[in-house]
């Protein structure tokens, strides 16, 4: 299979996914597919069963029922380590960096190396170069600000040279200018044949970044197209707005 | 430059304490001041620090508190006691202890794969008091509450009775430390700050803790041999619970993530015994209210007191 006809080919794949806690069904019946270079934004209201889905594609958390295919090859129920291994990254929507190691160990310890050498700045230069971490490098992650912190965390996804990331709302808690930027860097990590599925509630964010929109409410999925087409979704205005909403009117 | 002058400073430091480790004997024999008891003191010094050093890697760098590290030290004691008293030779015999001490150490970390911070704790307690009530009650074997005497020691020899702890320990500390520098004891470190991130890039939590308590095995079991053909005698007192609080108050006393801090924290402690030596009743109580403004005031140990920043 040449690098070209794999493009083409569906990179990940979800189906009828489930996920129950106790009587409460979080995740339900839930598929989805997406090819290389693709970005889809998996939104919804809050308790939609995002997380969730995330946590089962990641390995975090295994399904009650329902596979996940990852290019082709069926991954349901592996180690998140594995699963990492495989090409599957992933951040966290409260961020999860190893507080009291450098920005230099953070991003070095996703990428395989012999155990027996030390981490070294040549090996992630780029990632570190391309996230605008390098002055940090030799930070402690923990005592960076936010926005910094976020940067490390995909920076540290991406240096596990994954083909797909899984980004957990990626600008909760950035500024407008913060966010801008990050759809920036979204699109060109897209450009080095990798997928990106993202949960967002920013939907300048979401609409922006997306070629492809996923609504979730309830563990369901309820509507799947483009920003364009989910924008007029009834179903999608009920599900945030409740029902009998009226249809918004069309600000544009 | 400020770097190279860090450096520097390290290696004066370091070279230092290798050479007062080297003279610290002849001084001792020419001062002459009670010099049984300073020899005693400067033996078990190094075996506090390899025991303190198994802390290092269980608890400084994958964040797993222990109350079992006397326990595993008693496996090693134990272990080279009953088979070198029984005519077995003694590398083999120390080979096999060792052996027994890194099994003990897999099972006290089985339960750290699904417990955590203080369920752990509880449990390595547990651990501690299993390996006690079996050697007090397992007379045949251990010889029960008399301990086992007679055990061959190097600790009438003059040089290598001298010397030997404090060689193995400068060997385990070096040890120790390069694990730290290296991507294993890194991941270790990742896996003590945010055990689902580090599954989640990849990292094996479940073999980089199964290493870690391997690894702490062998330090304390080495720790445990040594006392044993040391003094030419094993007690199960020497390995209760009561030790295993006194070894973990001593490491995170001193800092338990740096090998430095362990150093400190043994010779404080040695400090600290002669200083109670009348009062043995209330040593306990005195561990647990240092330990308690230890993790208050200090949480990185007295070493951190020193570090630049």
């Amino acid at each position: 299979m040449t690098a070209q006809s794999s493009n083409d080919h569906t990179l990940l794949e979800v189906s009828s996914l489930t996920k129950r806690f106790g009587g409460v069904t979080a995740v339900d019946q839930m598929s989805l597919a997406m090819r290389f270079r693709e970005v889809v934004a998996l939104i919804g209201p809050n308790g939609a069963g995002k997380t969730t889905l995330f946590n089962m594609v990641s390995g975090i958390s295994k399904p009650n029922s329902g596979d996940v295919f990852f290019q082709g090859n069926r991954v349901t129920g592996l180690p998140s380590w594995r699963m990492a291994e495989l090409g599957i990254g992933r951040t966290f929507q409260n961020i999860r960096l190893f507080g009291d190691l450098t920005v230099l160990e953070n991003v070095a310890l996703a990428r395989k190396s012999s155990w027996f050498r030390s981490l070294k700045l040549e090996d992630i230069k780029e990632v570190i170069e391309r996230m605008g971490l390098i002055e940090f490098a030799a930070k402690t992650a923990g005592s960076l600000p936010y926005g910094l912190r976020r940067r490390v965390e995909l920076a540290r996804a991406l240096s596990g040279r994954p083909k797909v990331i899984l980004l957990d709302e990626p600008t909760a808690g950035m500024n407008p200018t913060e966010a801008v930027e990050l759809v920036g860097i979204m699109r060109d990590i897209v450009k080095s044949d990798i997928g990106l599925l993202l949960i967002e509630h920013n939907m300048r964010v979401a609409m922006g970044a997306a070629d492809r929109v996923v609504v979730m409410n309830l563990g369901r999925k309820i509507a799947e197209g483009s920003p364009e087409e989910i924008q007029q979704n009834s179903a999608v205005i009920q599900a945030y707005l409740g029902e009998g909403s009226e249809k918004p009117a069309n600000d544009e | 430059m400020k770097r190279f002058d860090s450096k520097l400073a390290s290696t004066i430091i370091a070279g230092s304490f290798v050479a007062l480790i080297a003279i610290a004997p002849i001084l001792i024999r020419t001062i002459g001041w009670r010099p049984g008891y300073v020899t005693q003191v400067y033996t078990i010094i190094p075996i506090w620090i390899i025991s303190g050093l198994s802390l290092t890697i269980i608890t400084g760098y994958v964040g797993q508190i222990s109350i079992a590290q006397a326990a595993l030290m008693g496996l090693g004691a134990y272990g080279t006691a009953i088979l070198s008293t029984r005519g077995v030779p003694i590398p083999f015999s120390v080979g096999a202890a060792l052996t027994v001490a890194i099994i003990g150490a897999m099972i006290l970390g089985l339960p750290t794969l699904r417990l955590r911070g203080p369920y752990f704790v509880v449990t390595s307690m547990a651990f501690n008091g299993i390996f006690y009530e079996i050697v007090v009650n397992w007379i045949d074997v251990t010889r029960g509450p008399n301990g086992i005497s007679n055990v061959p020691s190097y600790g009438y020899l003059p040089v290598i009775g001298t010397y030997l702890p404090w060689g193995v320990a400068l060997g385990c500390m070096a040890f120790v430390w390069y694990l730290g520098q290296t991507r294993l004891g890194k991941s270790m470190m990742a896996v003590r700050d945010d055990e689902l991130a580090a599954g989640a890039i990849g990292l094996r939590v479940v073999f980089i803790k199964s290493i870690a308590f391997i690894l702490s095995g062998v330090l304390a079991g080495t720790a445990g041999v040594l006392l044993g053909h040391l003094i030419g005698y094993v007690s199960p007192e020497f390995y209760n619970i009561d030790q295993s609080v006194f070894l973990l108050t001593m490491a995170l006393l001193g800092g338990v993530r740096k090998i430095e801090g362990v150093v400190m924290g043994a010779i404080v402690m040695i400090i600290i015994q002669e200083v109670l030596q009348g009062f043995v009743y209330i040593q306990l109580l005195f561990y647990g209210v240092t330990m308690l403004a230890v993790i208050l005031f200090v949480p990185q140990g007295l070493v951190s007191l020193f570090e630049r920043k």
